[in-house]
């Protein structure tokens, strides 16, 4: 698709947006140029505070009001956006440009029923009758592949999958058939089935209508499966803007050069060999999670979230355990690290069933399975200094004051953060370095087994590298089991030797991670890989 | 191991910057200066009440009764000499001197106030962290809890305090009960919300025990809403002590305090409407001092909240 | 839905059990004897002994507590020490003030304080923001009974627009009963607008910040439509929660305004009753509007479910 000769339809030149006073800069874009032309999809990529978002929602004109454009100019099919009333503004959203946001959860009225909430586009910018709006509404849901149209009509947002809320938000964007699509992270908040089918979704209305797609992202393999061109953004700068295969293929500048390096590839590397008599640090046997609510008359409403469950883990090991949301991965970890109770089946840590340990001994065992959560904001006591909260275990435990503070800023060293830190406060700190204060803090325990629920999945991807790197070095340095809960493919690629694939409380499958990535056997496993987006292009493979 | 430091080039924006201290938020809102300095005016005339007035607020003074506020009231000393005092807020039906009453009532009123919100406070931190985090406790606690909220506060101290007989101390236990429920409520939810922090997690998996988590991890979160709930609390004391004094099921009619006086003007009042309106002056003022300064704490100290009534 | 309904009316059970136990116990467990108590002072030691067995003080408490509840059940809520008059016929003469001074000040509070909340929580930080925040404090603050007296002094004392006092029955006249209770409703309905107020404004401008408001915005709605369609749709349910809070405070509100308007309801039935220490039938009023509460309450649960599809389950 060459866009040179076609007028572009949006076009941003020289954008520059400023940040309240107090703020950490300036700016929060300053200076950006690029432009979309019809049928065309562009992606602005960055990490999180580059700016991407506030340029789609200046676009939309839907800033917060503490944000203003200072200088360059927005037009759309030749149309100077900045300078327009609110009115005129008003008039061409979703007529001329539609936006899609990332949270399909939130971003539709709840108390609305999702065909009223596509009628009301109609009703605002078009003059037809109801029946006819009806028809044409129930037409678009049919476009979007959602089933039964008049079902869905009358269905609540609550009543809908992720998935099909972000159908129907695409339905109303792409009712009246505007000229520019925005779509800020739409798939970021679905699973990776759901958001390949979403992508191929925006791809065949948006080819189909020639839309243009202004699509924000901060995932390369989305931007390999979908990008026409691509716009690198980082901290507000624009830095670099080329075609997808020459920024992907061959970036130019560092800052993209980094990026592309920290994303995990897909193809597993080779690992050193665990020894077969390393020692089984965990293991599990029909491990079973029963989750059960109590209703009238007998009419117990019973979910399984885990099923026979049978893993092992060895020292020196990670285990993978790959899934999609609700998959039951994490009700494993969290069976694992006795933060619930399993309904069935047994747990063996280092050789000792643990059903059959006393309330005494399961103390002293507990010490030795240690757990870093996914949300690095949560996890540590914004009141307590960084300090307090790594001795909190030890000390439980009966080492003195003196000796637990020694250790503590040991393991500071250890996840590569200045000692002086203990006596700080979590704000102080970035994601990334909470979670390695985090990492210190189940270290500090001295643990056999360290669970890592998703511990990168909310950082950036640089930080992620970052992070996943020093996990993979303190395990071989201690000689740790791991067990590595994630739903990105590609994370587990790189740091698992073994992997189980779960899908509805059970593990489909369990093997070697060389081997279960070059040859999936279960058809979940390969429908899994492949929704996995960004394979075809050489950085990810 | 190297021990190199190293910095997270990332675009991950770090708060940095410390957050001005909460004293210098405090002082700087205007509500909280206007509550704080008024409030803090009230208080001084409890020490300062015999200071400011002459008379005894319970004398009674048959020749002196109902007179309009600026009138000059004649009163004999012991040795029988004669003075004049001028009724700056008129005189009651008895002949008392309302300026004096008023000056002396704040006592009562404060007291009450401070000492309700204490109690309740205290008994409803403790039951409410313990039914946050024992189910079984809850179960019981919520039941009762909801029971006593069922029944109208008023009636409640007013049944309480016409059994147990007047006195200050049932005028208090009477406002305290009915205020419990709301204080288990909003520690209940705080602690429910809290033990889902994943970091609670993480303590409970660094093998802490209990106890301590509720001391360590729960109950510091409780403390800023707390202060809040707290300022609230002895607000609406101090209007329902007047209230149960008015209807005349207070503390003893003869003590001063806002209630008891307005209760005395209320058959008179549309002739004589000064003893009603100067005690309900001072009744509205520090009532709307103390919420002044809640509404001032809770937005510096727990924006949270602000979402709650 | 039926079963979350039925949920819903079995929980109020246990809660009219609870508030049972307290009216009974609340006799019985105050220190003192009771029966001394109501006897008043002037009572010989034979009076209270005959008073005892006649409250049947002397069986042990759960036969007492059986008695009460099956005498309940059967309506009979006991007979008027003081009157001589079976309570539920006493409680029938005060039904009708008290529910009119109860629904004037609920629908005037409703019909100020939720357009006034919304349109602060939509000029957010305006002066007009500030003045129905400043407002509602003051309005936490003023008693109602200073507010009583402050518009029956302007009004009706020195201006005689309205009657000082009293309550016309509406039998005798819809304009007569209507025009008495305006001044009552006015002073207590007071204490509510800045209650409604406030919460109908920190519901609407958390609702603002969602991001179903960013979409409709995305739709290219008028901000009328953004704010009456969306936003105070979806805050209705706290709206709802606040006036059903305000009922609580209302009954509490109706026995001072009802003694200071001297209205003939229940509040006044109550004060009598406590003042004449006529035990059964404090007991009965206690009993019943706690009832009225708890029903208030079910009510709004179930509006709930009307507000709100994703409660229908």
């Amino acid at each position: 698709m060459t866009t040179t000769e076609q007028e572009p339809v949006l076009s941003v030149s020289g954008l520059t947006i400023d940040l309240p006073r107090n703020a950490d800069r300036k700016h929060a874009v300053e200076n950006i140029s690029f432009d979309v032309a019809p049928g065309e999809v562009v992606c602005l990529v960055g990490e999180s505070g580059s700016g991407k978002s506030v340029i789609a929602f200046s676009v939309m004109g839907l800033l917060a009001s503490a944000l203003q454009v200072s200088r360059g100019s927005i037009k759309l099919q030749g149309t100077e956006l900045t300078e327009l009333d609110d009115d005129a503004m008003r008039a061409l959203r979703c007529t001329r440009m539609g936006m899609i946001f990332q949270e399909p959860m939130t971003a539709l009225n709840p108390v609305m029923n999702c065909g009223d909430q596509i009628d009301e586009v109609l009703q605002e910018h078009t003059d037809l009758s109801s029946a006819q709006r009806r028809s044409k509404v129930l037409a678009m849901i049919e476009q979007v592949h959602l089933p039964d149209p008049e079902r869905m009509y009358s269905a609540y947002p609550h009543q809908l999958s992720g998935g099909q809320r972000q159908r129907i938000m695409i339905a109303m964007a792409l009712i009246l058939e505007p000229v520019v699509l925005i779509a800020d992270e739409p798939t970021t908040a679905l699973d990776v089935t759901t958001q390949a089918q979403i992508l191929q979704l925006i791809r065949e209305l948006q080819a189909e209508r020639q839309t243009g797609v202004l699509f924000i992202t901060h995932d390369f393999g989305v931007v390999a499966e979908l990008a026409d061109r691509v716009a690198v953004l980082k901290q507000g700068q624009l830095v670099e803007f080329g075609t997808t295969q020459q920024v992907l293929a061959n970036p130019q500048h560092a800052y993209t050069k980094m990026l592309i390096a920290s994303v995990p590839r897909h193809e597993p590397p080779v690992r050193r060999v665990i020894a077969d008599d390393a020692p089984v640090v965990l293991q599990t046997e029909n491990l079973a999670k029963r989750y059960v609510s109590y209703g009238f008359a007998g009419a117990n409403n019973v979910v399984d979230a885990a099923v026979d469950v049978s893993i092992e883990i060895r020292r020196g090991e990670t285990l993978g355990i790959v899934g999609e949301s609700g998959s039951g991965k994490s009700t494993v970890a969290r069976c694992i690290t006795w933060l619930i109770e399993s309904s069935d089946g047994k747990i063996w840590l280092a050789g000792d069933n643990i059903a059959e340990l006393s309330k005494e001994q399961l103390r002293s065992l507990r010490r030795k399975v240690q757990i870093v959560f996914q949300d690095p904001y949560r996890s540590l006591n914004p009141r307590r200094t960084v300090g307090q909260s790594i001795i909190e275990g030890p000390m439980n435990y009966g080492i003195s004051h003196r000796e637990a503070i020694a250790d503590a800023r040991e393991l500071m060293q250890l996840v590569q953060l200045d000692p002086d830190g203990l006596d700080r406060y979590p704000h102080q700190f970035s994601g990334g370095q909470r979670q390695r204060i985090c990492i210190a803090r189940a270290l500090a325990m001295k643990p056999d087994l360290l669970v890592a629920d998703e511990a990168v999945s909310a950082l950036d991807v640089s930080v992620q590298a970052q992070v996943l790197k020093l996990l993979e070095e303190i395990r071989d340095r201690m000689q740790l089991a791991m067990l590595f809960i994630t739903h990105d493919l590609r994370v587990a690629a790189q740091v698992c030797d073994v992997v189980a694939v779960m899908s509805k409380g059970r593990v489909v499958e369990y093997g070697p991670a060389r081997e279960l990535f070059n040859n999936p056997q279960h058809e979940y496993t390969q429908a899994l890989f492949e929704a996995a987006p960004g394979r075809h292009f050489e950085f990810a493979r | 191991m190297s021990a190199t430091i190293i910095s997270e080039e990332s675009a991950e924006s770090v708060e940095l910057v410390d957050q001005p201290s909460i004293w210098s938020r405090l002082i700087r809102h205007p509500s909280v200066v206007i509550g704080g300095v008024l409030i803090a005016l009230i208080v001084s005339l409890v020490p300062a009440a015999p200071l400011i007035t002459t008379l005894d607020p319970t004398d009674i003074s048959p020749r002196n009764r109902n007179k309009p506020p600026g009138f000059e009231t004649v009163h004999r000393d012991d040795e029988g000499t004669k003075y004049t005092v001028v009724a700056h807020m008129g005189t009651d039906k008895l002949g008392r001197d309302v300026y004096s009453r008023v000056i002396h009532g704040a006592k009562v009123s404060l007291i009450v106030g401070v000492s309700v919100a204490l109690i309740s406070i205290s008994i409803g931190l403790f039951t409410g962290m313990l039914a946050g985090y024992f189910r079984l406790i809850d179960a019981v606690v919520m039941r009762v809890m909801d029971g006593l909220m069922a029944i109208p506060s008023i009636l409640l101290a007013i049944a309480l305090v016409s059994l147990s007989g007047a006195s200050l101390l049932t005028v208090i236990i009477a406002i305290v009960i009915p205020e419990i429920p709301r204080v288990v409520r909003l520690v209940r939810s705080i602690v429910l919300t809290i033990r889902e922090e994943p970091y609670v997690e993480a303590a409970i998996s660094v093998g802490t025990p209990t106890w301590k988590i509720l001391l360590r991890h729960v109950l510091p979160n409780t403390i800023a809403p707390l202060i809040v709930q707290g300022t609230f609390i002895c607000g609406s004391a101090i209007l329902l002590e007047a209230i149960l004094s008015f209807l005349g099921v207070g503390v003893p009619p003869e003590i001063p305090t806002w209630g008891n006086i307005m209760a005395q003007g209320r058959d008179l009042f549309q002739i004589y409407p000064h003893s009603i309106f100067y005690p309900g002056i001072f009744l509205t003022l520090t009532v709307l001092a103390i919420n002044m300064l809640g509404d001032g704490l809770r937005d510096t100290i727990d924006p949270r909240m602000s979402k709650e009534i | 839905m039926w079963s979350h309904l039925l949920k819903r009316v079995l929980a109020v059970i246990p809660v009219l059990l609870v508030v049972m136990v307290i009216v009974f116990l609340m006799l019985r467990l105050t220190p003192g004897d009771p029966a001394a108590n109501i006897a008043g002072d002037a009572a010989t030691s034979e009076d209270i002994a005959k008073l005892r067995i006649e409250l049947g003080l002397e069986e042990p408490l759960p036969v007492q507590f059986g008695i009460y509840v099956s005498n309940l059940l059967q309506g009979d809520f006991g007979e008027s020490f003081y009157y001589k008059r079976p309570v539920i016929s006493m409680i029938a003469d005060g039904i009708e003030p008290t529910l009119s001074l109860a629904f004037f000040t609920i629908t005037l509070a409703c019909l100020v304080a939720v357009p006034l909340g919304t349109l602060a929580a939509y000029r957010h930080g305006t002066w007009l923001d500030r003045m129905v925040m400043g407002f509602s404090v003051v309005g936490f603050s003023v008693p109602v009974f200073v507010i009583g007296y402050l518009l029956i002094y302007f009004l009706s004392v020195k201006l005689g627009w309205f009657p000082v006092q009293g309550y016309q029955h509406i039998k005798e006249g819809i304009g007569g009963w209507a025009y008495r209770l305006v001044l009552p409703s006015v002073a207590l309905s007071v204490i509510f607008i800045a209650l409604i107020a406030r919460m109908t404004r920190t519901s609407v401008l958390e609702v603002l910040n969602e991001d179903y408001i960013r979409t409709a915005r995305a739709k290219g709605l008028p901000q009328s439509k953004v704010l009456l369609k969306h936003a105070l749709r979806n805050a209705a349910v706290p709206i709802v929660t606040v006036i059903g809070i305000a009922i609580a405070i209302l009954i509490s509100g109706v026995v001072v305004t009802e003694s200071v308007f001297v209205i003939p309801g229940l509040g006044l039935l109550t004060l009598d009753a406590i003042q004449g220490r006529d035990y059964p039938t404090v007991q009965a009023l206690i009993l019943l509007f706690s009832v009225v509460y708890v029903l208030i309450n079910l009510i709004i649960d179930i509006i709930y479910t009307i507000l709100d599809p994703r409660i229908r389950y």
